[in-house]
């Protein structure tokens, strides 16, 4: 039950991120010079003469000098159309709907901050998906070759986990060029984000090769012949799956995260593609934060996200591994080595 | 200490494998500290080459790496273009900053930890423990960067706490008390920050084992006996239940350490942080190398004690 | 009538060398002793020892799990090679484990023929279906999976699939451990009637006389690695020559609360 609300949520969050382009009223590129910085539109229902309009309406913005407060013009009225302009809602020109106010350069906030979702997810995906590929080709190799595949591997990761994270991506991020386009700078995160990311799920899914090598049923299976890609394939692999799933969960709101961060502190995407982490960094200056709040929206969104996440690992990671009764070790009367290495 | 001697080559094996990697990678970078020069009109190829000559950026790879060896064993750690100074002192310089940061966010963390996950696990179950444990999972959510522009937006406009920095301008002038209250001020942001993010994951870990040797059979048995609570709790439930602790203690360094690079950039703390970053912008090699491998030393050296104080909790662990 | 045994095991050896790196190996447990025996086809012998005697190595010597250290195992008069490894199979002791849960019991018994790439899958279901028949399993539980079984079910399950690559011979590793009397009664009526139809030979490994001393023809004694006694059934049991062989039947009578 927890778990298909948590999905929904998630997959709802998702819906609005990936069909920014349509949710979004304006595009991240769309400025409106005349409203820089304009509050949060105040979505009415009841006209000043009390009456009740079925359609929800905006009134126009001025302000009385220029950089001052914005104050609502009532004399213009704006309704909210469904389907304008190709988008799910707006309003007509000259009329401006900033549903989370506007930054500097008069951008609407709202759909930034849904088309900087889809850098920052996508990011988060993709990165997590490298690490768990990655992962899961070494985990496979060391746990079931064993031997000297298996020492370099483990020693090898040894050296990437040595580094605290955060150091390590920033210390790959140094070596490479510092100005680069936005989309450049996606694939690079990407990159970069997965590949230094594959020593844990290396380690877990290694753990769950180990344990599967000596399970009865591939001993069986050698019995009657089996390769060791049947293994793999047939017995093995199908194993990890559940594993590669919470560390999913895990991993994409961590890699969601650093990309915002790398962005933030102008290593990642820059101008004019949004990204949750450049947007916050506007936010960054005191004077432009306590006048404008809303700027802060980037940093907010993240949270409903992660929250998200972060139940969804709980639920999978409190859960017993489903359809497999089994005992998770069993061996037929003394242990029977794969390929015996005595002797 | 036989095991002490081995963790220790093992760390110093980590520390070789890590710095030859790194220089290795450095050398794979595509331009360097010169490379900006290179692009201005104004100054010619051949003064580039001169300059890059001087500093023996041309001379082969295991020559600068052997030269860059010799330089850390002088503990001077290469020389930075950017800041022309040596690297070490710029490194000695900004390492206690973090130290401090992080030693202070650690122990305030555990202290807030232990009780509230004892807490919690004595009322598992209870509403009060489902409303810990989802406003631990918001705090959890809730990304460093905003955590620290809004306390500091708040400690602006409330003037109760510095925005930012070590020490006031012109602290150096204070007495010795007024600059430790001094300090102390501005360690507030960033400590409370680096706390709020460690302790969702100490409290639910410090819950669960304290939970768990609850719940054991031997502790029912004691509760049979009379044992007092208290007595319970601090005899018998508390070293069972530190093992599991100190290994997580280990495991959270790392990100603490991250943690720490990024609210000490955020909040303008001179520690690694900033130096790091601006060694990055600056594409100052050197120095770049010599934040990753101060890093990576603290981190070692951090886990090192975590291991050595494992084993000394329970021996019959480290048999691998 | 064929002159070779099915089986014929002569001086059979193997040693564990613990290995220290970079130290030249050192022999640590001699697992096997110069073991020795003969079986026919459609005969069973029992293997009878206390724990760490050696009869598990024994079993994986047989099925080519581990290789002598010296001695020779002779099939159907030839020495054992990978190519002949169906004809002897191996039941393994907890059958749950040997049994892939999340297979249906029609792919289980199907995996040898698959593995083996041996006909259409027609024709393996119709094997599979077979097998399955010939264990008393009925052809509605195809569909089910694994976990699904009960103990004494899976057990069968797992002769079924040895079943279906038509071995010649069946080793049974401590097969009737944890079944209650009347399952491992079952199972043993469910043995001899399969002897019976299709001639399996079958070396029955265990720890406990009792169990296996009504379906065996021959019981082997194996003791530190080397057999120390070896004859038919009622003439071991009745006059015990060994130490050792006395031992157990007294550990046997004395479970059974003294029946004789």
């Amino acid at each position: 039950m927890k778990l298909s609300l948590t999905l929904a949520f998630l997959a709802v969050l998702h819906a609005l991120v990936v069909l920014a382009a349509w949710v979004a009223p304006y595009h991240y590129a769309e400025q409106h010079r005349d409203y820089p910085f304009a509050p949060p539109a105040r979505v009415h229902f009841t006209d000043a003469a009390h009456r009740f309009l079925l359609r929800p309406f905006v009134y126009g913005l001025t302000q009385d000098s220029p950089g001052g407060d914005y104050r609502e013009d009532r004399s213009r009225l704006y309704p909210i159309d469904f389907f304008v302009r190709g988008r799910l809602f707006g309003v007509g020109a000259p009329g401006v709907l900033f549903l989370w106010g506007s930054d500097g350069y008069g951008r609407d906030v709202f759909s930034r901050v849904l088309y900087g979702g889809q850098v920052s997810l996508l990011t988060g995906l993709v990165a997590a998906f490298l690490s768990l590929s990655l992962g899961l080709l070494c985990g496979t190799l060391a746990g079931f070759h064993g031997g000297w595949v298996d020492g370099l591997l483990m020693r090898g990761g040894e050296l990437f986990l040595a580094l605290p994270w955060l150091y390590l991506l920033l210390g790959v991020r140094a070596f490479l060029p510092l100005h680069i386009s936005p989309a450049q700078a996606f694939f690079l995160l990407v990159a970069i984000i997965g590949t230094v990311g594959w020593v844990r799920p290396a380690r877990m899914v290694r753990g769950v090769v180990l344990s599967a090598r000596e399970r009865g049923f591939v001993l069986a299976a050698r019995g009657f012949g089996a390769s060791p890609g049947y293994l793999m394939r047939r017995h093995i692999l199908p194993l990890t799956w559940s594993v590669l799933l919470t560390q999913a969960t895990v991993l994409i709101p961590r890699y969601i995260l650093a990309e915002v961060t790398l962005s933030f502190l102008g290593l990642g995407v820059g101008e004019p593609v949004p990204s949750w982490g450049n947007m916050l960094a506007e936010a960054r200056q005191y004077h432009t934060l306590m006048a404008h709040a809303w700027m802060l929206a980037p940093g907010l969104a993240t949270i409903p996200l992660l929250l998200g996440y972060l139940t969804l690992a709980d639920i999978l990671l409190e859960r017993p591994s489903s359809a497999d009764p089994a005992p998770p070790i069993e061996r037929p009367s003394g242990a029977l080595p794969l390929g015996s290495r005595e002797g | 200490m036989k095991y002490a001697a081995r963790r220790l080559l093992h760390s110093l094996f980590l520390l070789a494998g890590v710095s030859l990697l790194s220089f290795l990678f450095a050398d794979l970078a595509p331009g360097d500290f010169f490379s900006e020069m290179r692009l201005d009109p104004g100054v010619t190829s051949a003064t580039v080459d001169a300059l890059r000559a001087r500093h023996g950026l041309d001379r082969p790879l295991p020559v600068r790496y052997a030269a860059w060896l010799g330089s850390m064993a002088r503990g001077e750690f290469g020389y930075s273009l950017a800041y022309n100074t040596a690297v070490g002192p710029l490194l000695r310089q900004r390492i206690p900053g973090t130290l401090l940061l992080t030693g202070c966010a650690t122990l305030l963390a555990w202290l807030m930890a232990i009780p509230l996950g004892i807490w919690n696990a004595a009322r598992r179950g209870t509403w009060s423990d489902s409303i810990t444990k989802a406003s631990l999972s918001i705090f959890l959510s809730i990304p460093d960067i905003l955590l620290a522009v809004i306390l500091l937006a708040l400690a602006v406009e409330t003037g109760w706490l510095p925005a930012g920095g070590m020490h006031a301008p012109g602290s150096e002038s204070l007495a010795a008390e007024d600059r430790f209250r001094d300090t102390l001020r501005h360690l507030v942001i960033p400590v409370a920050v680096l706390v709020l993010g460690m302790l969702p994951v100490l409290v639910r870990h410090v819950r669960a084992s304290v939970a768990e040797c609850l719940d054991s059979p031997f502790a029912l048995a004691a509760r049979a006996h009379g044992i007092p609570r208290r007595r319970l709790l601090f005899r018998h439930i508390l070293p069972a239940a530190l093992n599991p602790l100190i290994t997580l203690f280990g495991f959270s360094l790392g990100t603490l350490l991250s943690a720490s690079l990024l609210v000490e950039v955020l909040v303008g703390w001179p520690g690694l942080g900033p130096l790091f970053l601006e060694a990055i912008m600056a594409r100052d090699f050197a120095l770049v190398l010599g934040v990753v491998m101060s890093s990576t030393t603290l981190l070692i050296a951090g886990n090192l004690i975590a291991d050595l104080l494992l084993y000394r909790a329970d021996p019959r662990i480290q048999t691998s | 009538m064929p002159a070779d045994p099915l089986l014929r095991v002569r001086d059979l050896s193997k040693t564990y060398f613990r290995r220290r790196w970079l130290f030249p190996a050192l022999p640590a447990t001699a697992a096997l002793a110069g073991v020795s025996f003969t079986l026919d086809r459609a005969r069973t012998l029992a293997v009878i020892g206390a724990s760490g005697a050696g009869k598990s190595t024994l079993a994986r010597c047989l099925t080519q799990f581990e290789t002598p250290t010296s001695g020779q195992i002779l099939f159907e008069g030839r020495p054992l090679s990978p190519h002949r490894r169906l004809d002897i199979q191996l039941i393994f002791q907890q059958p749950a484990a040997s049994l892939n849960p999340r297979f249906t019991a029609a792919e289980i018994v199907e995996e040898p023929l698959v593995i083996q790439r041996r006909g259409t899958g027609a024709e393996r279901r119709h094997s599979a279906a077979s097998a399955l028949e010939l264990t008393g399993i009925a052809r509605s539980a195809l569909g089910k999976r694994a976990h699904q079984f009960s103990g004494g079910e899976r057990q069968r399950l797992a002769i079924a699939r040895a079943l279906v690559v038509e071995p010649k011979l069946l080793i049974l590793d401590e097969s009737f451990n944890g079944l209650d009397v009347s399952l491992a009664a079952q199972i043993a009526a469910l043995l001899s009637g399969l002897q019976q139809r299709l001639g399996i030979a079958y070396i029955l490994i265990s720890h406990d006389l009792t169990r296996v001393a009504g379906l065996a023809h021959e019981i082997a004694i194996l003791e530190h690695g080397a057999i120390v006694e070896h004859g038919l059934t009622a003439t071991l049991l009745s006059q015990p020559q060994h130490e050792h062989t006395r031992e157990l039947i007294a550990a046997a009578l004395a479970l059974q609360g003294g029946a004789a």
